[in-house]
């Protein structure tokens, strides 16, 4: 007996495949996280129950889901944007860090009203994570230095230096933390509606800002033709190098307005650890939403209602939320495998008797 | 000062292991030309499989071992996805980091109170009781864990098997050219799932030696980011072995300086020159968070240096590196 | 090519029979020679829309070298490919001494004793020779080889099969390795240090290590593809001494070629291919370098393309001195002058790998020059940026439709509009009316009959066909206006029907003004649409004439090389005001 696993080329992707993978993804990843919890003897259902239902209908679970999406989106667009062009900006964290303290520091250290502050707050965090992503940006686009490692590494330099400043030039509060002094009146982001602050404002408006861009302006079309072939688009006259730095730059802008908006719109104070690694997580964000800015903001509030749900699972079942980092990383191992059937077609025959010759190569001509 | 500096050598040399084995593992796997940015979810798969089995049946070379596996199951996901399904190396990665810190938290979480008979100091048979008992140098290299000598043993062996050995110079080659090696009957798919696995293998290794040698007790997250430390490592050897073994002792020694600045006042005194100047800087740059910061500053210092440099068929990046290989036949 | 007319397949058939009646009877009968090693018989292989071997026939005798002629896409490559186990043959059969061959991979084929030298180098540059030649091999330390007459392990266990696995996998002994590679090269006069690194070492070099790579595995028959491609002039007379001496131990060599200089100087016998098939075998010495040009480049063929005459005008193109690298570094542009005038299409015939890809990019503005300079409509852009090339009316059909020409992942839309999205047309800056891309590449589609695309915005470029993508780039390359065009090979690859559409798509743009440069291997397609023939050999421009005057053997022996040392410089193109006159 012989078993033979054929694999072929798709000429075109099903339709049901196509539109369908993310829920089928995003299912699986939930069914296979129900095993931890059930190892861990929990009712699996009943804490899915907890972690959706309470979530999205109680107000308090909506407006904690609309607050925590506002840095998932933005940290979401920051790798969406970079992808776009064909680049990897694996360090989102490290721009949002860069970012919030920036913003932070303007925030404590420049009096001006409110209405002038908060927007002057989230220029410098803009400036700051666009530099902080420009460095890798230029290495990459001037000498093709690999952006994926030096993105990385700098997140953890943006991390160490939020520790230096937050025990040291920045440390206010008692002093006996890793924290900032509480804001001012002045340098709060003030309430958009029933306890979300405006940032979620800002949020949305990126969102607009990006998706407008990619569909409807000429750099659009450009970041588009550079992330999918950029030596056909140098031919055409575009410019990788011009391409590249902007959407780091932007990314990074993108990023840091989330760490600040966290900052000054949910929390009130620089917290060491104030986030758990969203610039991480922005990066299955952006892959769940990869085609759309709008699907990149859905994508962002799908992991909101996750990370909140997750917490209130946590409470009600004293089930680490650490779960939430397990679906969420199921997700997109789901999502890559399902890429592969999306472009090829799988069979297996099982075949009797003496092994066939094996079929003849197809190669076409050079 | 004598003992400062012993003390120094002897954390070095700790914070040194950790960083070797699982930088080794991922040299053999992207000297075949796999990145495996899962490193540090390995390494804690490995840190609290490890851990658990040691507590539960009190051996901690049982533990190791556990780890190991644990490292090589999640190592295996890595392989299938990248190198069958020829999916993104670095989504798979992260991704498999982001699982690993999730899984760890998520059922490590009920085994923090827990204490263990780990892994002891020991001096090496027969020479070990005279060479520890060379000053200054002694007790930090010579009395140490298991695990610690065996980093040093395997790296020995992991430079023999890559560069004198014909499994590794055909895991160079798959990692070169994977085409050219195919043509000369090679196996790339076989030799790069292998890499994988050793990577993971390693990586789970070095996690369980985090929890049953260095600090003898499990903290979800408690890599603290060595995992990517380690990557940054192969970078900054420049894919060689023996520079690995220069790199970590030097990545451990800013680690065991890090911890014990506060302690060291490299000031000038006030009547020199310039003291207003270059008391506070030095004072800045000794700071703990800084020195934090140095293995990734030499790591993309090193890397763009190299890239900028280097002619381009002379980078000691393996050409192949990130590059799913497929014979267009398939 | 395409075969349009009656009259012309007429042509060929008798032709053929004429040729090899010639070649006939100076062929030494040779399937009964007890010399012969390698017999292809009735060889065929069909690849989807184009026959790539028709039934071809090739035997080749022990000990000598035998050329295989023919222009790309004759089927030199396939055939080997097939031979050297890369691909497997659609029927036919293949005898090496006298016994069936079944080679269904490269490593069969080393198993039978034939070695393949590619014209890309398979090699390692970080690794050193001895590795890169034994890669494979899983050569033992040296103590244990079962050939080690002083090793301190026992003959019973080094031979054991377990412990040759083992040692073979985790053990790596160079020393005798070295030493036989050594050997091998100094008897073969190859200049080569075995412990050197592959970067270390020059082009020739590598190719000898490329070289030792099958002798070292015993090979009786080695073939080497296009092997001077990448050798200067002297490093390839070093070759051939190489060669020589190899055959005379016995090793018989097809040496693959199209360059009629080198089957003079090495080859003993020669078959010719084209379009497929086996046009003829002969003795180099009894044959002359004009009839072999004929059987490579084929009859003269006569199209009804109505060629009109067209008033040239202004210079769009003066290039002057123009020196440029290829990717290697090496010098593939070695002082060229070009001028083209509005309304004139200057056609330069060569075999592919003769700088043709390196001047069509650098008039395109993609590549570098390392000298000389650039004039496109009086303003000199040497040096300048692609955009500036495209903003100043130059527009590109590049030879690698996929590498530059467009992006195949992208919709037919974003292809069609990738050189005019910034046109004012669009929308006002910074907005983009996709509305407008879309119905402008609609137009695109209809005009230039691009079929295959159900939804410009959603059709993949890469979803279509070679010859309507062809058609889609050079509707965009065409309709923004150019004053002008580069064409490299705009038809290879393509279909019968958007060949004849692409042509007379050039004569009209030519009408309407544009100066076109047509690079093609395809000696019809230069007579029916050039004004001006230029032929392009090694770097620069041997050779230039009319279609009128043109003498087509002349035209074949300049492109092969064949040319009699005549330094033909370019001749200055008429006065402007001078019209060409029409073909019948």
């Amino acid at each position: 007996m012989n078993v033979a696993v054929n694999v072929d080329a798709r000429e075109d992707i099903p339709v049901w495949l196509a539109y369908g993978t993310p829920v089928f993804t995003v299912l699986a990843a939930l069914a296979v996280s129900a095993v931890a919890l059930v190892v861990l003897d929990v009712n699996p259902v009943a804490a899915y129950a907890t972690m959706f239902v309470d979530t999205l209908f109680t107000e308090f679970g909506l407006t904690e889901t609309l607050t925590k999406a506002v840095p998932l989106i933005l940290t979401g667009l920051a790798v969406y944007l970079p992808l776009k062009a064909g680049l990897f900006n694996i360090g989102a964290e490290g721009q949002l860090v860069a970012g919030a303290l920036a913003g932070t520091w303007i925030g404590l250290n420049v009096s001006l009203p409110g209405l002038a502050l908060v927007p002057l707050m989230f220029v410098a965090a803009a400036v700051a994570g666009g530099i902080w992503a420009g460095i890798p940006a230029y290495l990459r686009a001037r000498w093709d230095v690999n952006e994926i490692i030096t993105s990385l590494l700098l997140t953890f330099v943006a991390l160490e230096i939020q520790s230096y400043l937050l025990r040291g030039p920045m440390q206010g509060g008692t002093g006996n933390f890793p924290q900032s002094e509480r804001f001012s009146e002045a340098a709060t982001i003030p309430e958009l509606f029933g306890g979300v602050h405006a940032g979620l404002l800002v949020a949305v408006c990126m969102v607009v800002v990006t998706y407008v861009l990619m569909t409807r302006t000429r750099l659009g079309f450009e970041i588009t033709f550079v992330g999918s072939n950029d030596a056909a688009a140098q031919q055409a006259g575009m410019s990788k190098f011009y391409v590249y730095l902007l959407v780091f730059v932007v990314g990074g802008a993108f990023a840091a307005m989330g760490g600040i908006s966290e900052i000054a719109g949910a929390q009130g104070r620089y917290r060491a650890g104030f986030e758990p690694g969203y610039g991480f997580t922005a990066i299955p964000i952006a892959l769940l939403g990869r085609n759309s800015a709008i699907k990149v903001m859905l994508a962002g509030l799908f992991f909101a209602v996750l990370f909140v749900g997750g917490s209130s699972m946590e409470v009600a079942f004293g089930v680490p939320a650490a779960l939430v980092e397990i679906i969420q990383a199921l997700v997109i191992l789901f999502l890559i495998t399902a890429e592969f059937f999306k472009s090829y077609r799988v069979g297996i025959d099982v075949k009797r008797g003496p092994t066939e010759t094996p079929a003849r190569p197809q190669r076409g001509d050079d | 000062m004598v003992s400062f500096i012993a003390g120094l050598l002897d954390a070095t040399v700790q914070a040194a292991t950790v960083l070797l084995l699982a930088g080794m593992g991922e040299l053999i796997s992207e000297r075949a030309g796999v990145l495996n940015l899962g490193v540090e979810g390995m390494m804690l798969v490995g840190a609290l499989g490890g851990f658990i089995t040691t507590v539960v049946t009190g051996s901690h070379w049982l533990g190791f071992g556990v780890g190991i596996l644990l490292g090589m199951v999640l190592a295996l996901v890595h392989a299938f996805l990248c190198i069958t399904l020829k999916s993104n190396q670095v989504i798979s990665g992260v991704m498999l980091t982001l699982l690993g810190a999730g899984l760890t938290t998520f059922f490590g979480s009920g085994w923090v109170e827990e204490s263990i008979d780990g892994f002891p100091q020991m001096t090496l048979p027969l020479v070990g009781q005279y060479l520890v008992d060379i000053p200054v140098i002694g007790e930090a290299f010579f009395r140490s864990t298991a695990t610690d000598y065996l980093a040093l043993g395997l790296l020995v062996v992991v430079w023999y098997f890559l560069h004198h050995s014909n499994l590794g110079l055909e895991m160079i080659a798959v990692g070169e050219d994977p085409e050219m090696a195919d043509t000369m009957g090679v196996s790339v798919f076989r030799l790069r799932y292998l890499a994988v696995l050793i990577g993971g293998g390693f990586a789970g290794a070095a996690g369980a030696h985090l929890s049953l040698a260095f600090s003898q007790l499990w903290v979800p997250g408690m890599t603290a980011g060595r995992g990517w430390i380690a990557v940054a490592l192969v970078i900054f050897a420049q894919w060689r072995p023996r520079r690995m073994l220069l790199g970590a002792y030097l990545f451990g020694l800013l680690d065991a300086l890090r911890i014990r600045s506060q302690s060291i006042s490299l000031t000038v005194g006030p009547d020199t020159p310039l003291a207003g100047v270059i008391n506070p800087v030095v004072e800045f740059l000794m700071t703990p968070q800084i020195m934090g910061t140095y293995p990734y500053l030499a790591t993309i210092i090193v890397l763009a240096y190299a890239v900028i440099r280097t002619k381009s068929d002379q980078l000691a990046v393996p050409s192949a590196l990130l590059q799913s290989y497929s014979r267009e036949t398939d | 090519m395409s075969g349009i007319s009656l009259l012309d397949g007429e042509y060929h058939c008798l032709w053929k029979q004429l040729c090899h009646y010639i070649v006939d009877t100076r062929l030494r009968s040779d399937s009964m020679s007890e010399h012969t090693t390698l017999r292809m018989e009735g060889i065929r292989k069909e690849f989807p829309g184009v026959v790539a071997n028709d039934h071809v026939d090739l035997s080749v005798q022990r000990g000598e070298i035998h050329g295989l002629l023919g222009e790309n896409g004759a089927g030199k490559s396939t055939l080997m490919k097939i031979l050297y186990g890369l691909y497997s043959q659609d029927d036919g059969d293949i005898y090496l001494d006298g016994e069936r061959l079944d080679l269904g991979s490269p490593q069969d084929a080393i198993d039978a004793g034939i070695g393949m030298v590619h014209q890309h180098f398979m090699l390692i540059p970080r690794l050193t020779v001895a590795e890169n030649v034994v890669l494979g091999e899983r050569e033992p330390a040296t103590a244990f080889r079962s050939d080690a007459e002083d090793s301190w392990l026992p003959a019973a266990v080094r031979n054991n099969s377990l412990v040759q696995s083992l040692a073979g996998q985790f053990s790596l002994g160079l020393d005798v390795p070295e030493q036989r590679i050594q050997d091998l090269a100094d008897q073969y006069g190859f200049d080569i240090d075995v412990s050197a690194k592959i970067w270390e070492l020059d082009v020739g070099q590598q190719q000898r290590v490329e070289i030792l790579k099958a002798l070292y595995r015993d090979v009786d028959l080695l073939i080497l593809d296009e092997p001077t491609a990448v050798l200067t002039p002297t490093e390839a007379e070093r070759l051939f001494e190489s060669l020589e001496r190899l055959t005379d131990e016995g090793l018989s060599i097809i040496f693959i070629t199209h360059k009629l200089t080198e089957v003079d100087a090495i080859v003993d016998r020669v078959t010719v291919l084209r379009e497929g098939q086996n046009v003829g075998t002969a003795e180099v010495s009894s044959v002359s370098r004009a009839d072999l040009a004929e059987m490579m480049v084929g009859r003269e063929v006569l199209f009804e393309i109505d060629r009109e005459a067209v008033d040239l005008g202004d210079p769009v193109l003066r290039a002057r001195g123009v020196e440029a690298d290829d990717d290697r570094g090496i010098e593939a542009l070695s002082g060229v002058d070009l001028t083209v005038r509005q309304g004139e299409i200057v056609g330069i015939a060569g075999v592919s790998g003769n700088g043709q890809k390196e001047l069509a990019e650098v008039i395109a503005g993609i590549r570098d020059v390392t000298a000389g300079e650039l004039v496109v409509n009086g303003e000199d852009i040497t040096g300048a940026k692609p955009k500036t090339f495209v903003d100043s009316g130059v527009s590109f059909v590049p030879e690698d439709r996929l590498q530059y020409g467009c992006a195949e992942d992208l919709s037919v839309m974003h292809n069609a509009t990738m050189k005019d999205f910034r046109n004012d047309r669009f929308g006002d800056r910074p907005f983009l009316d996709y509305g407008e891309l879309q119905s402008y590449a609609e137009t695109l589609v209809e005009e230039f009959d691009v079929r295959g695309v159900s939804d410009v915005t959603e059709t993949e470029a890469g979803d279509l066909s070679g010859g309507n993508l062809q058609k889609l780039i050079l509707a965009r390359e065409i309709y923004r206006d150019p004053d002008l065009l580069i064409a490299n090979q705009p038809t290879r690859g393509v279909d019968v029907g958007a060949i004849e559409f692409i042509r007379e798509t050039l004569l009209e743009q030519r009408k309407a003004g544009t100066g076109i440069i047509l690079l093609s291997e395809d000696l019809d397609e230069i007579f029916d649409l050039s004004d001006r023939i230029l032929v392009a050999y090694e770097g620069e421009f041997v050779y230039e004439t009319t279609p009128a005057e043109a003498d087509r053997e002349r035209i074949g022996l300049e492109m092969t090389g064949g040319g009699d040392g005549e330094d033909e410089t370019v001749v200055s193109p008429p006065q402007s005001g001078v019209t060409q006159g029409s073909e019948s």
